[in-house]
């Protein structure tokens, strides 16, 4: 204890965000309220359990099943590593659904809030872009063929629909090059775009606090 | 006194010509950031090819009715699947790609229809479209007949 | 007195936070991923996406092949537009009309997505 106090102490923590650990909580929050932390504890563990996954998954169209074979028969918790992705990823959809029910029905959004409702959105449009770019990534039967459609209603864009699917595909079919297109979406673009919406988000919830309950 | 006042609005007017320069600047930056994003994600070569043809081995075609054939392509380094389907006048080569959102259908023998298991779209003998969402016929790949030997076209 | 946000809130929130993870490793352990069949041309398959687009897969059903823009992307959008918008909406149609709409679409949504895990 004595040693936290120290760290604590030495590192500035607590008066350099001492408005953020002393502000006051409005009254009459309900568990109701826990889902915004729940969602952020799923994406840090998502996290994470994607790091260690990275190290064994190779994203080539010839390898890319044998790895994920690999990783559930020789892997040392390989298989809980990947049922923890899988699962925490579950988690946070539901807990993000929970949570902006509650925002609306707690109409939390209302102005001066309604910036932090949008990125929030934003965040489980993306969220989702990470689900269908991660359904691909064990190459089998299953991803190929959601991956087949879900590309195609791209493709399905009047004029530029082609192009698109070009760009989407990396070429006509999908194959290698979609693979890797996706693989860089899935573990790169899409989580650097949710640190930003995230650290956006937690930024308004300290300036503008949490909304009073009706 | 006036001379001070004379150096401030060059002054300003210099920060207002620079802050026009940055926005200019900024938006120019930002649509060639767009096209070369543009760019960059598209392929740089499509393949669009020709059709080459290759042959189909006499003893893969049916007498009469539809057979499922696995066409091994070393160039292209996979597999071409198409059904053949033979009739007593005519041969046709169906690939199996659904027209609704290319998912690959399958093909009943109980009902002689092709059934797409996504969506639920149904195809005749020829490819046509029953019922279903799919609104064109499955495509088919070009057949050509040369001394009684059967050539398939697949674009590569 | 006052509830601060720490040590009060904060606690709440990390006692939650060990519970989540302490249910992502129960169900993990209970439900251990499965491997899918290595990709085949030759085999029969019918595809079927996360639970989370179950809601899109059935909506393409009623979509012909040259309005598959409209139920892809266009509605997708659209949804995502509506909720994007509420506070707006809610501001020009009272909350009760904006309750209804955006509470009823999550029930369509959710219905929709029962029916097609058990169907």
């Amino acid at each position: 204890m004595k040693f936290i106090d120290w760290f604590l102490d030495r590192f500035r923590l607590k008066t350099s965000h001492k408005n953020i650990f002393e502000r006051e909580i409005p009254e009459g929050i309900t568990y109701f309220y826990c889902f915004g932390g729940i969602a952020f504890t799923a994406f840090v563990v998502c996290l994470i359990s994607g790091l260690f996954l990275t190290v064994y998954y190779i994203p080539s169209e010839k390898e890319a099943y044998n790895s994920i074979l690999r990783i559930h028969e020789e892997v040392t918790f390989g298989k809980l590593t990947r049922g923890i992705h899988k699962w925490s990823a579950n988690v946070l959809i539901i807990s993000m659904i929970i949570h902006s029910l509650r925002v609306f029905i707690t109409k939390s959004y209302r102005p001066p809030r309604e910036l932090n409702w949008m990125v929030g959105v934003l965040t489980f449009v993306i969220v989702m872009l990470e689900g269908f770019t991660g359904y691909l990534l064990p190459w089998d039967q299953k991803a190929y063929w959601a991956t087949v459609v879900g590309t195609n209603i791209v493709g399905s864009i009047p004029i530029f629909g082609e192009e698109i699917l070009l760009m989407v595909r990396g070429g006509y079919d999908v194959g290698g090059a979609t693979l890797i297109r996706f693989y860089s979406f899935h573990v790169l673009w899409l989580p650097l775009m949710l640190f930003i919406l995230l650290w956006a988000h937690f930024h308004m919830i300290k300036k503008l606090g949490i909304s009073k309950p009706l | 006194m006036k001379r001070q006042d004379n150096k401030e609005t060059i002054d300003k007017e210099r920060r207002i010509l620079l802050v026009n320069f940055i926005k200019f600047f900024s938006i120019l930056w930002l649509a060639i950031l767009f096209i070369f994003g543009i760019s960059f994600f598209k392929p740089s070569k499509p393949k669009r090819a020709e059709f080459h043809y290759y042959e189909i081995p006499e003893e893969d075609i049916p007498k009469y009715g539809i057979k499922k054939l696995i066409l091994k392509l070393q160039s292209l380094e996979k597999n071409v699947i198409f059904y053949l389907v033979k009739t007593n006048h005519s041969i046709i080569a169906i690939s199996p790609a659904c027209t609704h959102l290319g998912c690959f259908v399958n093909f009943d023998r109980e009902s002689n229809e092709f059934i797409c298991p996504c969506h639920g779209g149904r195809y005749d003998m020829e490819g046509k479209v029953i019922s279903g969402p799919p609104k064109e016929p499955l495509r088919r790949f070009p057949l050509k007949i040369e001394d009684k030997r059967i050539l398939i076209g697949i674009k590569e | 007195m006052k509830k601060k946000f720490y040590p009060h809130y904060l606690t709440e929130i990390i006692f939650f936070a060990f519970l989540t993870f302490e249910l992502i490793l129960v169900l993990s352990l209970l439900f251990s991923p499965k491997i899918g069949r290595e990709i085949d041309f030759q085999v029969p398959y019918q595809p079927r996406p996360e639970w989370y687009y179950l809601w899109l897969f059935w909506l393409l059903r009623y979509f012909p092949s040259d309005k598959v823009f409209i139920g892809g992307i266009l509605i997708p959008l659209s949804i995502i537009c509506f909720f994007m918008l509420i506070p707006w909406i809610e501001r020009k149609l009272e909350w009760k009309l904006t309750a209804i709409l955006a509470l009823g679409l999550l029930l369509f949504l959710t219905i929709i997505t029962i029916i097609e895990i058990f169907s």
